[in-house]
C-alpha cells in the first residue's frame, strides 16, 4: 500500500500515512486540533483547509460548503479529503480549535471552558436548485446529527428574514444541543454568562465572557428580600402564611437579579441579550423563592424540601431579562438548610478530592461549613445571622467602598479603608478585627462587655476616650465625627459587640461539633478555609483571637474569598463542573446541628471572645 | 455571709470553679443548701436580671452565671430545698428552638423553681400530662415559629380539659409571641426575656 508524506503549515508538522487516508485523520496524527463540530459530515465547513496537491477531487458535499473560487484556491474540507499523494497542507487557524483554560481566581485550577451554550458560526450555501432544502433543514444539517430543532416558534419565525438580510452567513446558538436561536453575522465572540450567588443577604454577579471564561464586570447588591424578614426562618413564613408574599418574595430576588444584569451591561457595554447562560447557587430556600416554589416544607419538623436536583429553566420563563431563550441552570442543593452556594464551596475549594482533613466555613447569614475527610463530606448550616455581612451591625455595610475592612488599635485606633476614602460602615473583617482589638486592649472584656471610660482607665488616652456612653449603652467610636465620611462618628455599640458574639458563638459551636462528627481535633485539620459574603477577607488571627474559628494553626487557615461566586462561575463555564455538583449534592451528608447532643452547651461557652480550648 | 457573697459573685461573674469552691466552703461552714440557694444562688440571679434589663449583661453572661449556678447546684443535688413553685416548660409541638428556652429554664431555676424541662416538639397531651404528674403550678412554652404559634392555644385548651387551667398559669415566649398574642390565647402572662420571665413567673405563684 503506497505511503505518502502530508506536511502541514504553518507548524511544519509532518506524517506518513496511507494513500485514500482523510486529511482530518491525518492531521489529528499530526497533533492538530482541527474543528468538527458536525462530526466529519462535510457540512459546517469548519474544517476547511488548504490542500493544492496530493490530494482527490472535491466531493459533491464539499462543493455544496466552499464556492467554486475557494475550490479553485486548493480549499477543501478535511472531513472529505482524501490524500492521494505528498501533500503541502495550510491550516488556517480559525479551523484549529482553541481550547480556552482560564484560571479562576479562588479555585486554584485550571479549566477547561466547555459551557452549556454554544454558538456555532455557519457559512451556508444559498439555496438552489440543486439545493432547495428548507432553511431550518439548512441550517441543522450543517449543525450534524445530533442536533435538535427549536422547541419554541420563536426562532423559525425569526429564520426566514434572517437569513436572507445575512446572506446565510448566521451564528446557530445551541442550548443542550437543541438550536434555541439563529443570528446574523458571526456573533461566535458576543457570548456572555451570567454567574450569580443569591445570598440571604448579599447578592453577587459575574458577568463572564463566555468563550475565554473571563469575568468583565461584577456587581452586587442587597437582598431586597429581607424586607421580609433578615432571615431564612422569616422568609419561609412569610411565604408559607401569605401566598402573595411568596410572588412578593420572587419578585424581589428577580428584580435584584434584572438590576444587576443592567448595572453589568451598563458598565461593559455588553447588550443582555448577548447574555445566554446563567447559572446561579444560592441557599436552599433562596432555590425555592428564585423559582417561586413554596418553601413551605422548610417551615416546621420534618424540615422538607420541595426539589434538590438541578433545575433548568428558559430566562423568559423566570422573568430575567438576558436573552428570552438564554438558559438557567438552578444548581443543586444538599439538604434542607445546606444548598446550592454550599456546594459552590466545596466546588471551589475541591473539598471533594480531598485525601486529608479539611473544613470550609463560609462566614455569611446561614455559616455553612462542610467538613472533607478522605473523601467524605459533611455539611451542616449553622443559622449564624448577617453580622458579618453588614447586618443588623448599627454601622455595618457590605464590603464595597466606604466600608472599614481592617482595623488595629495601639495608641490610636488606625482604620483601613476601601476605596482609601473617608469610612461610611464597617464589613465583616472590619467587624471582626475591630473587636480582636477591642478585646486586646481591654475595651472590651471577654464576655463581650464594653467597659465604661471610668473602668478603661489602663487604655491609651486616644483610645479612652473614644468610649462614649448614651442612652442606650456604651459605644466607641471607630471614627469620630471629624475622620468619618458623613461628618458623624461611625461607632461601634455594645449591642453591636452582643450580635457578633452570637453569630460567631454559632460558627464555632457548629465547627465544633463537625470535628466531633468525623472523630478529628483542630490539629487534625490540614487546611481550613474561610470563605465569606463578597469582598470579605476575614483576617485569620483575628478569627482565631474572637473564638470564631476553633485553634487550627494559623498556616493552615486560607481566606479565599467569595467562593460560593467561584462555584457558580465553575458551574457557568463548565459542563464537567456541573456533573461534579451534581454529585457532590448527591453524596454530601447534611448534618442537622439542632438535633445534637451538647450543641447548646458549646454554643453558649463559644460566646466569649476568646480563643477556645477544644472539646472533646 | 462572706462566703455566701463571695458564691454570688463568682456565679454573677460566670466562674464555675468559684462557684463550686465557694459552695463546698459553705456546705462546709455547716449552712443549708436552702439557704445556700436563696441567699447564695438566686440573689446571685436576680443581680444578673437587673443587670440584664439594664443592657449591661447579655446572653453570654446569662449563659455562663446559670452554668455557675448548676455547678453550685450539683454540689447540693439530693439535700432537700424549699422550691418556690414547679414550672414545667418546653418548647411547643413543630419547633426546634431551645435556647431561649434553656436561658427562661435556667432563670427559673436559679430563681428557686423547680423546673420540669419537656425539651422541644412538645404537644398539648405532653404539657398536661406533665403538669399532672408534678402538681406544677406554671407551664411555660416557648415557640419561634408563626407556624407553631397556635399550639400554645391548643395548650391552653387542654389543660381547661383536663380540668387543670385554675390550678396552673400559663406564660409563653418567644421570637414572634406578643402581648395581644398572650391576651387572644387567654394566657396568664406573657415575657420578653429570660430576665422578665422570671418576674412574671413569681408573680403568677399563689399568694
Amino acid at each position: 500500500m503506497a505511503e505518502f508524506t502530508v506536511t502541514f503549515l504553518p507548524d511544519n508538522g509532518s506524517v506518513t500515512v496511507a494513500s485514500g487516508t482523510l486529511l482530518a485523520e491525518a492531521a489529528r496524527e499530526a497533533g492538530l486540533r482541527l474543528q468538527s463540530p458536525c462530526g466529519g459530515q462535510g457540512r459546517c465547513g469548519k474544517c476547511r483547509l488548504q490542500a493544492p496537491t496530493g490530494v482527490d477531487s472535491p466531493t459533491p458535499v464539499e462543493m455544496r460548503i466552499l464556492s467554486p473560487a475557494q475550490l479553485n484556491d486548493g480549499w477543501r474540507l478535511a472531513c472529505q479529503t482524501r490524500v492521494v499523494g505528498d501533500a503541502l497542507v495550510t491550516v488556517p487557524e480559525s479551523s484549529l480549535v482553541v481550547e480556552h483554560r482560564i484560571m479562576v481566581e479562588g479555585a486554584e485550577r485550571e479549566l477547561l471552558v466547555e459551557p452549556n451554550v454554544r454558538k456555532l458560526s455557519l457559512r451556508l450555501p444559498a439555496p438552489s436548485l440543486e439545493d432547495p432544502r428548507a432553511d431550518l433543514n439548512r441550517v441543522l444539517e450543517a449543525l450534524g446529527d445530533d442536533a435538535l430543532p427549536p422547541a419554541r416558534l420563536e426562532p423559525l419565525q425569526h429564520l426566514p428574514g434572517l437569513l436572507r438580510r445575512s446572506d446565510y452567513q448566521v451564528t446557530a446558538v445551541l442550548a443542550d444541543s437543541r438550536l434555541v436561536a439563529v443570528e446574523a453575522g458571526d456573533t461566535t465572540e458576543e457570548t456572555y454568562g451570567l454567574a450569580v450567588d443569591v445570598g440571604t443577604t448579599t447578592v453577587v454577579a459575574y458577568l463572564c465572557h463566555l468563550p475565554t471564561g473571563a469575568v468583565v464586570a461584577v456587581a452586587s447588591d442587597l437582598n431586597s428580600q429581607a424586607q421580609y424578614g433578615g432571615d431564612v426562618i422569616s422568609r419561609i413564613q412569610a411565604a408559607t402564611s401569605d401566598p402573595e408574599d411568596l410572588r412578593g418574595l420572587n419578585r424581589a430576588i428577580i428584580a435584584v437579579i434584572n438590576d444587576l444584569v443592567a448595572r453589568a451591561s451598563h458598565e461593559t457595554g455588553v447588550s443582555p441579550q448577548a447574555i445566554y447562560e446563567i447559572a446561579i447557587v444560592g441557599n436552599t430556600c433562596m432555590s425555592h423563592l428564585l423559582l417561586g416554589v413554596s418553601p413551605a416544607g422548610l417551615g416546621t419538623v420534618p424540615f422538607v424540601s420541595s426539589f434538590r436536583s438541578p433545575q433548568t429553566v428558559r430566562a423568559a420563563s423566570l422573568g430575567i431579562d438576558v436573552n428570552p431563550e438564554g438558559s438557567i441552570y438552578v444548581a443543586p442543593n444538599i439538604g434542607s438548610f445546606v444548598g446550592a452556594d454550599t456546594v459552590g464551596v466545596i466546588l471551589a475549594g475541591e473539598l471533594d478530592r480531598s485525601d486529608n482533613l479539611r473544613i470550609a466555613v463560609d462566614i455569611g447569614t446561614n455559616g455553612e461549613i462542610v467538613v472533607a475527610k478522605e473523601g467524605e463530606l459533611y455539611a451542616c448550616s449553622t443559622a449564624a445571622g448577617p453580622a458579618f455581612e453588614g447586618a443588623k451591625i448599627s454601622c455595618g455595610m457590605r464590603a464595597s467602598v466606604g466600608a472599614i475592612d481592617a482595623v488595629r488599635i495601639d495608641d490610636e485606633v488606625d482604620c483601613h479603608v476601601i476605596g482609601d476614602v473617608r469610612p461610611r460602615g464597617l464589613c465583616g473583617s472590619g467587624l471582626v478585627d475591630a473587636i480582636a482589638e477591642l478585646v486586646r486592649v481591654g475595651a472590651v472584656a471577654e464576655t463581650g462587655r464594653m467597659l465604661t471610660r471610668g473602668e478603661a482607665s489602663a487604655l491609651p488616652e486616644k483610645v479612652r476616650e473614644r468610649l462614649v456612653e448614651n442612652e442606650h449603652g456604651m459605644e466607641f467610636a471607630l471614627a469620630r465625627a471629624d475622620e468619618a465620611y458623613a461628618d458623624e462618628p461611625l461607632t461601634l455599640t455594645a449591642r453591636d459587640v452582643r450580635e457578633t458574639q452570637l453569630a460567631k458563638a454559632a460558627i464555632y459551636g457548629g465547627m465544633e461539633l463537625m470535628l466531633h462528627q468525623v472523630g478529628a481535633e483542630p490539629g487534625d485539620v490540614a487546611q481550613l478555609l474561610l470563605a465569606g459574603a463578597f469582598g470579605n477577607y476575614i483576617r485569620r488571627e483575628s478569627a482565631l483571637a474572637i473564638g470564631l474559628i476553633p485553634s487550627v494553626a494559623a498556616e493552615r487557615i486560607v481566606s479565599i474569598g467569595n467562593a460560593a461566586g467561584v462555584g457558580a462561575r465553575l458551574m457557568l463555564c463548565s459542563l464537567s463542573e456541573r456533573r461534579r455538583a451534581q454529585e457532590i449534592a448527591r453524596s454530601t451528608v447534611h448534618v442537622e446541628l439542632s438535633r445534637r447532643e451538647g450543641f447548646y452547651d458549646r454554643f453558649a461557652d463559644a460566646m466569649m471572645l476568646r480563643s477556645l480550648p477544644f472539646e472533646r | 455571709m462572706a462566703v455566701l457573697e463571695e458564691l454570688q459573685q463568682a456565679i454573677i461573674s460566670g466562674n464555675r470553679d468559684k462557684a463550686k469552691e465557694f459552695t463546698r466552703k459553705a456546705l462546709d461552714e455547716g449552712l443549708e443548701a436552702r439557704t445556700i440557694v436563696v441567699q447564695g444562688i438566686a440573689a446571685a440571679m436576680e443581680v444578673v436580671g437587673e443587670k440584664f434589663r439594664a443592657n449591661e449583661f447579655f446572653v453570654p453572661e446569662l449563659l455562663i452565671a446559670q452554668r455557675a449556678m448548676k455547678a453550685s447546684l450539683s454540689m447540693m443535688s439530693g439535700a432537700p430545698v424549699d422550691y418556690i413553685g414547679t414550672v414545667v416548660i418546653g418548647t411547643v409541638k413543630g419547633d426546634l428552638h431551645d435556647i431561649g428556652k434553656n436561658l427562661v429554664a435556667a432563670m427559673l431555676e436559679g430563681a428557686g423553681f423547680k423546673v420540669v424541662d419537656l425539651k422541644v416538639d412538645v404537644s398539648p397531651a405532653q404539657f398536661v400530662a406533665a403538669a399532672n404528674e408534678n402538681s406544677a403550678n406554671l407551664v411555660a412554652m416557648s415557640a419561634l415559629l408563626t407556624t407553631t404559634m397556635g399550639s400554645m392555644r391548643d395548650t391552653v385548651a387542654a389543660l381547661s380539659d383536663a380540668g387543670l387551667r385554675d390550678k396552673v398559669k400559663v406564660i409563653v415566649g418567644g421570637a414572634p409571641v406578643t402581648q395581644s398574642y398572650a391576651d387572644e390565647i387567654k394566657a396568664d402572662g406573657y415575657a420578653p426575656d429570660a430576665a422578665s420571665a422570671v418576674e412574671k413567673a413569681k408573680q403568677l405563684l399563689p399568694a
